[in-house]
């Protein structure tokens, strides 16, 4: 791991950080991270998985890097988390130590609190740091499995570097000084590239405080902080939206949308802020460490399918293989599942060797991830993506994706829309149409115009916004949830 | 009917609360139902009651409750 910005002296006046109105230097960062260092060292541990209770402040990034110089792996453990599931993180990762801090100072009981926010910064700024080796752990981050129980992604020295690979050999006029924005939770991956590459750069990381109404303080840090590289979820935008006529971002060099699929309407009205910003679509699993292909977006002639901009190519280290489907005759493009392989895939989940059994396996030398994503490729070899393989229903016997039903819904009402589908007391799925507040009352009318007639949802439910996750991402689980429970 | 009074009827319906009191000082993280969604409703929901229109500019320069009430009073005077 390239952790220069800690042994040289190179930005120790530049400013590392820019947390909750305060800014933090790179010497502050140093010795905030080696007194943590030191004091983990004290308790001899190395090679565990190690709990941060997260707190919104320089501590928890300083943790991360202290965890890591260290030789050990850090697993966020989120304050909003219900106990149930602190506890189940605990036991999966055998966690015996969290790094707690004075704001969330009680994790669970049983393993060993170290209390980090009570240190004095590091006297000595040095460590005797042992390179990492490939199979060396960096993070485990939970995410939720379908069976309700959280899965722990285990991504190790030789994915997180393999990943950096990518992101350097890109080019980008990025340089020392310039400023990030960091908008994830950090029990979220692209939380981990956007602390990471400015650190990697010299730059500043401008963190984006929970305690703020999420949308307005990214757009106040973008313009007010002139910030010129910016990874940002789609819904973000879609909440800045009605005042993108006001919006203009000149410094912004870098704009990469990510975290979920990017609408290609959506895209092209937000380059018009950015008139200086090179754009690009992320995407990728947690599994497959942050993103594992790209999109350069361009100004013109954007690809896409159904309304989504294309997901581009594989990264760097990374390679795909295409199970496709039997395709159905009223199907628009023949869909495949997405197998994503290389040196990014995780070695798998913390002790779950089922779901690793189902869901990763070796080609010859190569670790692959099914994704479950259905995407289809172009003759040019770009990929778009469909869906969710479990967001693939069947109705009438006819194969349909939910969002190929968005796009259509969309289209027919000029209006945002969300489609979920349940199984409706017969057994048999049933798609839902949520649908922005809208003063049309034909909405049957023209969905009938645009859908085929196995594709219209059988009940449509008007609301004000739709409900959103703690990254800013749209809760689909939550509408559907909405809907069992009524 | 004072800015204060018509603010807190906005706050009580959006927010579901029929005991919520707003105070000069009060921010997204005094009440729990405050987030990006809600603020968009709520604000949108101003909009419509005090008859006015915001500027993006003029949301972020918003830290809490008193901010939003000086500058409902901006405008409608």
């Amino acid at each position: 791991m390239n952790f220069d910005f800690l042994f040289t002296n190179l930005f120790d006046k530049n400013i590392a950080f820019y947390i909750d109105e305060k800014e933090y230097t790179y010497l502050e960062f140093k010795q905030t991270v080696f007194s943590i260092s030191n004091r983990i060292n004290e308790h001899n541990i190395e090679g565990q998985n190690i709990g941060v209770y997260l707190s919104d402040d320089l501590y928890s990034y300083a943790a991360f890097i202290a965890i890591w110089l260290t030789k050990n792996a850090y697993v966020p453990i989120h304050p909003s988390y219900p106990d149930n599931r602190r506890i189940d993180i605990i036991n999966q990762a055998e966690i015996n130590y969290v790094l707690v801090t004075d704001s969330h100072p009680i994790c669970v009981v049983g393993p060993t609190s170290i209390n980090i926010s009570s240190l004095h910064p590091a006297e000595k700024l040095s460590f005797h740091y042992i390179e990492h080796i490939k199979s060396d752990l960096m993070y485990i981050l939970f995410t939720s499995g379908s069976t309700g129980a959280p899965k722990g992604v285990q991504i190790n020295c030789g994915n997180l570097c393999s990943f950096m690979d990518h992101l350097t050999s890109v080019k980008m006029p990025l340089t020392v000084g310039d400023r990030f924005l960091q908008m994830f939770e950090l029990t979220f991956d692209l939380s981990v590239v956007s602390f990471l590459f400015p650190l990697q750069l010299g730059g500043t990381v401008y963190h984006v405080g929970t305690n703020q109404v999420k949308y307005l303080e990214i757009y106040r840090l973008l313009e007010e902080y002139a910030i010129n590289y910016a990874i940002i979820v789609p819904s973000v935008l879609a909440m800045l939206r009605p005042y993108f006529e006001d919006i203009d971002l000149p410094n912004l060099k870098v704009v990469a949308l990510s975290g979920e699929a990017v609408p290609l309407k959506l895209t092209e009205e937000f380059q018009l802020c950015c008139p200086n910003a090179s754009f690009f679509n992320y995407y990728g699993p947690t599994e497959c460490t942050i993103f594992c292909t790209a999109y350069a977006i361009p100004r013109t002639e954007i690809k896409s399918a159904n309304g989504i901009v294309s997901i581009g190519k594989p990264t760097l280290n990374s390679v795909y293989k295409l199970y496709e489907l039997p395709k159905d005759g009223e199907e628009l493009n023949a869909s495949s599942e997405l197998h994503i392989g290389g040196e990014q895939v995780s070695i798998g989940y913390v002790q779950n060797e089922e779901m690793n059994k189902t869901l990763f396996y070796k080609n010859g030398e190569t670790p692959y991830y099914n994704t479950g994503d259905l995407v289809f490729c172009d003759d040019m070899g770009f990929l778009y993506y469909l869906g969710r393989k479990d967001q693939q229903v069947k109705i009438q016997g006819y194969r349909i994706e939910l969002m190929e039903v968005e796009h259509l819904c969309n289209k027919a009402l000029e209006a945002t829309s969300v489609v979920v589908a349940i199984k409706n007391e017969k057994g048999f799925d049933e798609l839902i149409l949520f649908v922005k507040e809208t003063e049309i009352n034909t909405i049957t009318e023209r969905l009938n115009q645009y859908l085929p007639k196995y594709m219209v949802p059988s009940r449509t439910i008007q609301m004000k916004d739709f409900p959103m996750n703690e990254n800013g991402k749209l809760d689909r689980k939550s509408l559907r949830n909405s809907l069992l429970n009524s | 009917m004072e800015i204060k009074t018509k603010l807190q009827e906005v706050f009580r319906d959006v927010f579901q609360d029929e005991s919520l009191t707003i105070l000069p000082e009060m921010t997204a993280g005094d009440v729990d139902k405050w987030d990006s969604i809600t603020h968009l409703i709520m604000i949108s929901k101003v909009e419509e009651v005090f008859n006015v229109s915001f500027r993006l500019k003029e949301l972020i320069k918003l830290k809490n409750v008193g901010d939003l009430i000086a500058l409902l009073k901006e405008k409608t005077e």
